[in-house]
């Protein structure tokens, strides 16, 4: 029953996305400016500085993920679907884990856009561990996204929540952040330092299990107005 | 003023009239070849740690009243969590100004992105948004806010281990329990001292969050009449 | 309502005694330590102590630019602003609060009467 509310709010999420397609283009664009912008400032010489690659590729995810948050969360303010979300006879964990997924699958897209781009740009080696590289893309984006999803449904009533989101979110999901851009860097390297990426893949997993516990507990107190 | 609190007013007026006493009477830290300067700048110490204690503290309080106030709804475990998060915020700002002043003889830096010093000021930046969103959050905005303390909460062992998992610049959680007896006493005076500051501001804090709640109740009854 | 202001005021003083204890210590202590005799040395070799770093690497000119004294005083200075200025502001608050709520109160009793 968990999983199956879980799956339809998943699936109403991407039905609705897939028809209109807003979200996922301006995501994508947002990230790729992002990507630029850094890539233009940090020029030295002609050429964008190699080791940026890991920290402007999690920044734009970062931005471009704060950006998608609040518009799909807008979408629903607008047509008072929280509502009847809220009203339906479902736990509201499921309904908080459909979310999530939706939220965690849009930002895999922007990232499966951004990965090349980056590899082109600042010559990085995304092709040397593949596997680790996907491996730390999902576990810090489920991890920023699970704080991510349970701060926008709460803002979503919420006066500036525009700006709150940051606000909030920002200072919670940095260690991920961190965490994500440490190990991207030791798998950008001239000779990859895979142990290394997966003790910074075992902590994302650990930030991932805290987050996700906590915003499952959370959820419902908070959704309960 | 509850005349309950007077004992715990004088105790701590005592206390710190010592206090400074006992500092000069504390051991010279022993380390090789350090300069008269450093030896000195190390009686830091003696408040910056006790502050960051106070502000660990402060942040469990929070967490755990607000964890109350979103599933129980007590209002007064609401009232305390504010005044709490905003000792935070004061403790946490004496702990990231004294430690920099220390760190500028000790290490010769006034700062060093580490894991302790990234994570305290994270801790520090959580509650910070706590008191925005507290401010200008509009309708609901405490139960956003007891989210994030709860979240800062989650935080607090953290920033405490992470001086043991990675190696940093900062003195790691073993000093505390190995110090030597002459400092034991002085440091664990001062850590007392401390705490009973702390009890005495968050009471008077959290009454003044009491008062405004009358405040609200009063402006009810005359709007009613 | 003058039992919270009188709370207040108890805090301050507490604060303010505060401030004069630590100055006065302060100022009356010796002026540098002298250096720890080579015996403990070898202990503190194994102790945590150790995490502390000297800067015997810096040139000397440059530890002497900033004085510890200045550095040690300034900080316990720092602390203690910042403990007197919260405890102002949380009293100005307070204040605020009781006159509203005695205002408050006014208009309710004479609605009452």
């Amino acid at each position: 029953m968990f999983l199956r509310v879980a799956w339809l709010v998943m699936r109403k999420d991407l039905t609705v996305e897939v028809r209109s397609r807003e979200v996922i283009y301006t995501t994508i664009f947002f990230a790729v400016a992002c990507v630029l912008v850094f890539a233009f400032a940090l020029v030295r010489e002609g050429r964008p500085l190699e080791d940026a690659a890991a920290g402007i590729m999690w920044i734009s995810v970062a931005f471009a993920g704060t950006l998608a948050l609040g518009r799909t969360f807008e979408r629903e303010r607008h047509s008072e679907t929280l509502r009847a979300l809220m009203l339906a006879p479902a736990s509201r964990p499921a309904i908080y884990v459909g979310k999530l997924l939706g939220i965690v699958l849009l930002l895999l897209v922007v990232e499966a856009v951004l990965v090349p781009l980056i590899g082109l740009l600042f010559h990085a080696p995304i092709a040397s561990r593949p596997l680790e590289l996907a491996g730390l893309l999902v576990l810090g984006t489920i991890g920023f996204s699970a704080v991510g999803t349970l701060f926008a449904a709460m803002l979503v009533r919420a006066r500036s929540r525009d700006v709150m989101l940051p606000v909030l979110l920002y200072p919670i999901t940095i260690p991920v952040i961190i965490a994500g851009v440490r190990g991207t860097a030791a798998l950008f390297e001239v000779e990859p330092a895979v142990d290394l990426a997966q003790m910074w893949m075992a902590l994302l997993a650990f930030f991932d299990i805290v987050f996700v516990t906590l915003s499952l507990w959370t959820f419902e107190p908070l959704m309960t107005e | 003023m509850k005349s309950c609190y007077l004992p715990a007013v004088l105790l701590a007026m005592a206390m710190f009239a010592v206090a400074p006493f006992r500092l000069m009477g504390a051991p010279d830290i022993l380390v090789a070849n350090a300069t008269p300067g450093v030896l000195l700048s190390y009686k830091i110490f003696y408040y910056h740690v006790p502050s960051a204690m106070v502000m660990f503290l402060s942040a469990f309080v929070c967490g755990v009243a607000s964890a109350v106030y979103l599933f129980k709804n007590r209002l007064a475990a609401d009232r305390l969590a504010a005044a709490a998060a905003e000792l935070v915020v004061v403790f946490g700002l004496i702990v990231l100004v004294t430690g920099p002043i220390w760190a500028r003889k000790a290490w010769g830096v006034w700062w060093q992105w580490d894991a302790r010093l990234t994570s305290t000021l994270l801790l520090w930046m959580i509650f910070m948004a706590y008191l925005l969103v507290r401010r200008f959050g509009g309708q609901g905005a405490e139960k956003l806010s007891a989210a994030m303390a709860v979240f800062g909460m989650a935080n607090v062992p953290f920033v405490y281990v992470s001086v043991n998992i990675w190696r940093t610049i900062h003195p790691t959680t073993q000093v505390i329990p190995t110090l030597a007896p002459g400092m034991r006493g002085v440091f664990w005076f001062c850590v007392l001292s401390f705490v009973v500051l702390f009890g005495l501001l968050l009471a008077l804090r959290a009454r003044l969050e009491q008062r405004r709640a009358d405040v609200e109740r009063l402006y009810l009854l005359a709007d009613e009449e | 309502m003058r039992r919270s202001s009188r709370s207040v005021l108890m805090t301050s003083v507490v604060a303010a005694w505060l401030l004069c204890g630590p100055v006065a210590g302060l100022a009356a202590q010796p002026a540098t330590p002298a250096p720890s005799p080579s015996a403990p040395v070898g202990q503190a070799a194994q102790n945590p102590q150790d995490q502390f770093v000297p800067i015997k690497t810096l040139p000397q000119s440059q530890s002497e630019q900033l004085p510890a004294q200045t550095l040690v005083m300034g900080a316990y200075a720092f602390v203690w602003a910042v403990l007197l200025v919260y405890v102002w502001t949380v009293w100005r608050r307070l204040l605020k609060v009781e006159k509203e709520i005695r205002a408050l109160a006014g208009r309710l009793g004479e609605k009452g009467a």
